[in-house]
C-alpha cells in the first residue's frame, strides 16, 4: 500500500522537476534570441492619454549584462526640463544624478521614470534573469500559437520591479508579444506588447515596447529603440562613483 | 531697473549665448514674505510683510577636447531686491547684482574607468540627506529662500585640485582646496567671479559597496596657514551608508565629527556667554519609500551637536524672552529654524499627471514641536517649469517660532530652459 503510494508521488515529483527544467531551459533560450549582452541604445519614451502625446524623453544609454545583473547607464538627452541627467541601474540598485550637483542618489526601483515607464522597464532584458517559471501553457493569442508562462520573481534575487509576469510567447520563432506585468494581488499593473524586431548583433530585438496601464488602458508608453549597436562598455564605468565622469559614446 | 526688465535682459544675454549651444537656466522667483519685526521681550510683536524677487540665470557646458579630457563649467548671475531676505536691513530701492563661477575646470581620465584628475573649481558633495547634510563636511552657508532642501541648486564649488581612483571593490577619492583671500578692494570685483576661500582644505574620501550598501568615510583636514607656527588645524570626519529594503524603499544614514567649536552660553538671565566644545557630532537617519508610482514619502532625522537642546536650549528661549531689544538675538539671525539640537523632515510628493507634481513638508523642531511646513505646486513643459510654494511656521509663546522672525510666504517660480 505504501508502495502504491510513493510512486504517483515519486512520478509527480519528477514531472514536476522535468517541467520546470524544460521551462527554464525554453525561458533561457527566448532570451538567448533577443538579448544583446552589451548593447548602445537610443530610446524614446512617449507617453499618451488616449491619442494625445502628453510626456516624452530621449535617452541614450548602454547595457550590460554581467554574471546575472543587468547593468544599464543613460543619459537624459531630451527635453530640456531633464536634460543632462545620468542615471545608473545595478540590478535593483539605481543612482540618478542631477545637472549641477556631484552626489548621484538613490532611487527604489519602482520609482517611475515616466508615463507608465518604471526605471526597471528599461533595465530589463532578461526573463530568465529575475523570473522562474511557476506555470507554462500552449495557448492561441490574436491568431497565433503561443507559450504561455507564468513567470514568478526570483526570491533570491529579490530585484525585480515585479512579483509576477504572465508572457505570451510566439512559438513559431520564440518572439515575446505580449507581456502581464504584477507588483501585487491578481491584477496587473499594466501590459507591455513587443513589437518592431530588429537584428542586432545575432540577436532578435524588439525596438518598439508598448506599455499600457491596466486601470487605465487610455494611459499608454511606447517604448521605441533608434539605433541599437553591440558595445561593450568597462565594468568600472558602471560605478556610482564614475557616474560625473560618464558619457554615453555619442556625446563624447 | 524692474525685475521684469532684469528677467529680460537676463533672458536676452543668454539667448544670445545659447546660439553656441551652452546649457541656459532663466529663473526668475518672486516672494511676498510676512514676517515678525520685533520679536524681543514680552507683548506682542507686530508684523509687516514684504516682497523679493530674485532674477537668477545660469549657462552650462562641458565639452570633450582630447581623449579622455572634459572641459567643464557653470557661471551663473543674479539681481535680487533683498539678498539679506531680512525686512530689517532691507536696502532701499537698490537691486543687488551677483555673479559667481559656480564649476569650472579640466578633468582628465587618464587611465579610462580608472583614474581621474579634476583641476579648477568643483562642487563637492558627498551627503545623501535632503534637509540635513552632516557628511558635506566642505559647505557654504546655503540661502533658506530657495525651501526646505539643505542643498541651493546654485551652489558654488571649491577651487582646488583632486583625484578618483576606481580601484577593484573600492573608490578612493581626494580634493585639495586652498585658502584664497584677498583684500576688499580686490573682493570687490573679485567676488563676481568667486567666493573667498578662507581655509586650505584636504577631503579624502572612501568609498564601498558591500551588497546593495553604498558604505563611505571622508575626512577633512582644514587649516588656515599650514606654514605658519601657529597654524590652527581642525579634523572632521564622518561616515555614511545608502541602502535599500526591497523594491519601494531606500535608506540613508551619515554622521560626523567635528572638533573644537565655540557656542553661545546663557543660564536663561539676560546676559550670553560661551563655552568650547571639544567634538560636535552631527547625524542624520531617513527613508524615501514609493508608496505608488505616483506618490513618494520621505522622512528624516537630523542631529546637530553644535546646537542646543535640553535644559540649554530651554535657557536660551528664556534669554530670548527676557533681553532687550538692543540685546544680541542668537535666534533671530535667520529664518531657517536650526536653533535645537534635533529636527524631524517629512515630505510627501507626487506625480499628479498632466506635467504637474506636488510636495508638502514638515520641519519639525522636537524640542519645543515648533516648526514650519509648505507645500508646492508646479506645472513641468519641454522648455520651462512654473512652481508656486507656500511656507509657514507655527508653534506657540514659548517656542523657537516666536524668537523667529519668519511667519509666512508665497513664492512663485519661473524658469527657462533653452
Amino acid at each position: 500500500m505504501k508502495k502504491a503510494t510513493f510512486v504517483p508521488v515519486l512520478l509527480f515529483a519528477f514531472a514536476v522537476g522535468l517541467f520546470a527544467e524544460d521551462a527554464k531551459a525554453l525561458l533561457y533560450q527566448i532570451d538567448a534570441r533577443r538579448d544583446v549582452p552589451d548593447m548602445a541604445f537610443e530610446l524614446k519614451i512617449t507617453s499618451f492619454d488616449g491619442g494625445k502625446a502628453v510626456d516624452w524623453m530621449d535617452l541614450l544609454g548602454s547595457v550590460s549584462l554581467k554574471g546575472d545583473r543587468n547593468r544599464t547607464l543613460v543619459w537624459f538627452a531630451d527635453p530640456s526640463s531633464v536634460k543632462g541627467r545620468k542615471m545608473l541601474m545595478d540590478g535593483p540598485v539605481i543612482y540618478l544624478l542631477f545637472p549641477k550637483t556631484r552626489n548621484p542618489i538613490r532611487l527604489s526601483p519602482l520609482q517611475v521614470l515616466t508615463g507608465q515607464t518604471a526605471n526597471g522597464d528599461i533595465a530589463r532584458s532578461s526573463f530568465s534573469l529575475e523570473f522562474d517559471p511557476s506555470a507554462l501553457e500552449r495557448v492561441d493569442y490574436d491568431g497565433r500559437s503561443c507559450w504561455l508562462f507564468t513567470l514568478t520573481a526570483k526570491e533570491a534575487l529579490k530585484s525585480s520591479t515585479y512579483r509576477k509576469v504572465r508572457l505570451w510567447v510566439d512559438a513559431s520563432n520564440l518572439r515575446p508579444i505580449h507581456g502581464e506585468f504584477f507588483t501585487s494581488g491578481d491584477s496587473p499593473l499594466k501590459t507591455i506588447d513587443y513589437a518592431d524586431f530588429h537584428e542586432v548583433g545575432g540577436a532578435d530585438v524588439p525596438f518598439l515596447l508598448k506599455i499600457t496601464d491596466v486601470e487605465n488602458p487610455n494611459l499608454h508608453t511606447d517604448m521605441q529603440y533608434g539605433q541599437v549597436t553591440s558595445h561593450r562598455v568597462p565594468d568600472s564605468e558602471f560605478r556610482r562613483e564614475y557616474l560625473e565622469t560618464w558619457m554615453p559614446e555619442g556625446i563624447r | 531697473m524692474r525685475p521684469s526688465r532684469l528677467f529680460a535682459a537676463l533672458a536676452l544675454w543668454a539667448a544670445s549665448l545659447s546660439v553656441f549651444a551652452l546649457e541656459t537656466e532663466l529663473d526668475w522667483t518672486f516672494a511676498s514674505t510676512e514676517v515678525s519685526v520685533a520679536t524681543a521681550g514680552a507683548g506682542t510683536p507686530s508684523l509687516s510683510s514684504y516682497w523679493r524677487s530674485v532674477e537668477q540665470g545660469s549657462l552650462q557646458d562641458s565639452a570633450t577636447i582630447g581623449k579622455g579630457l572634459t572641459v567643464f563649467g557653470t557661471i551663473w548671475a543674479s539681481f535680487d531686491n533683498l539678498p539679506s531676505d531680512s525686512p530689517l536691513s532691507a536696502p532701499s530701492d537698490i537691486v543687488q547684482g551677483s555673479s559667481r563661477v559656480l564649476e569650472g575646470g579640466v578633468s582628465w581620465e587618464l587611465l579610462p574607468g580608472t583614474l581621474v584628475f579634476d583641476v579648477g573649481k568643483k562642487i563637492i558633495h558627498p551627503s545623501s540627506g535632503f534637509f540635513e547634510t552632516p557628511l558635506d563636511l566642505m559647505a557654504r552657508p546655503t540661502d533658506p529662500f530657495e525651501g526646505p532642501a539643505a542643498i541651493s541648486p546654485w551652489e558654488e564649488g571649491w577651487i582646488g585640485a583632486g583625484f578618483t581612483w576606481l580601484a577593484e571593490g573600492f573608490t578612493l577619492s581626494d580634493y585639495l582646496s586652498p585658502a584664497l583671500t584677498w583684500s576688499s578692494a580686490a573682493d570687490s570685483v573679485l567676488h563676481y567671479v568667486t567666493s573667498q576661500q578662507g581655509d586650505w582644505q584636504d577631503l579624502v574620501r572612501l568609498s564601498s559597496r558591500i551588497g546593495d550598501t553604498d558604505i563611505q568615510a571622508l575626512g577633512l583636514c582644514t587649516v588656515d596657514d599650514p606654514l605658519s607656527s601657529s597654524a590652527a588645524w581642525h579634523l572632521a570626519g564622518g561616515l555614511g551608508a545608502d541602502g535599500q529594503i526591497g523594491d519601494a524603499l531606500t535608506l540613508r544614514a551619515e554622521a560626523a565629527l567635528h572638533d573644537s567649536m565655540t557656542r553661545i552660553t546663557t543660564d536663561g538671565s539676560p546676559s550670553l556667554g560661551s563655552e568650547t566644545i571639544d567634538w560636535v557630532p552631527r547625524a542624520l537617519a531617513g527613508l524615501t519609500w514609493t508608496i505608488s508610482d505616483k506618490l513618494n514619502l520621505m522622512a528624516e532625522y537630523g542631529y546637530d551637536g553644535s546646537k542646543w537642546s535640553g535644559v540649554d536650549y530651554e535657557n536660551l528661549l528664556a534669554y530670548e524672552k527676557a533681553r532687550g531689544s538692543d540685546m544680541p538675538d542668537p535666534l533671530n539671525s535667520g529664518e531657517a529654524f536650526d536653533s535645537a539640537a534635533s529636527y524631524g523632515f517629512v515630505r510627501a510628493a507626487g506625480d499628479l499627471g498632466q506635467s504637474m507634481n506636488f510636495d508638502a513638508w514638515l520641519k519639525l523642531n522636537l524640542q519645543d514641536a515648533s516648526g514650519i511646513f509648505g507645500g508646492s505646486a508646479s506645472l513641468t513643459k519641454d522648455r520651462w517649469v512654473a512652481e508656486l510654494r507656500l511656507e509657514q511656521s507655527f508653534g506657540g509663546s514659548g517656542t523657537e517660532a516666536a524668537f523667529t522672525f519668519f511667519r509666512f510666504r508665497l513664492e512663485g517660480e519661473f524658469t527657462v530652459l533653452l
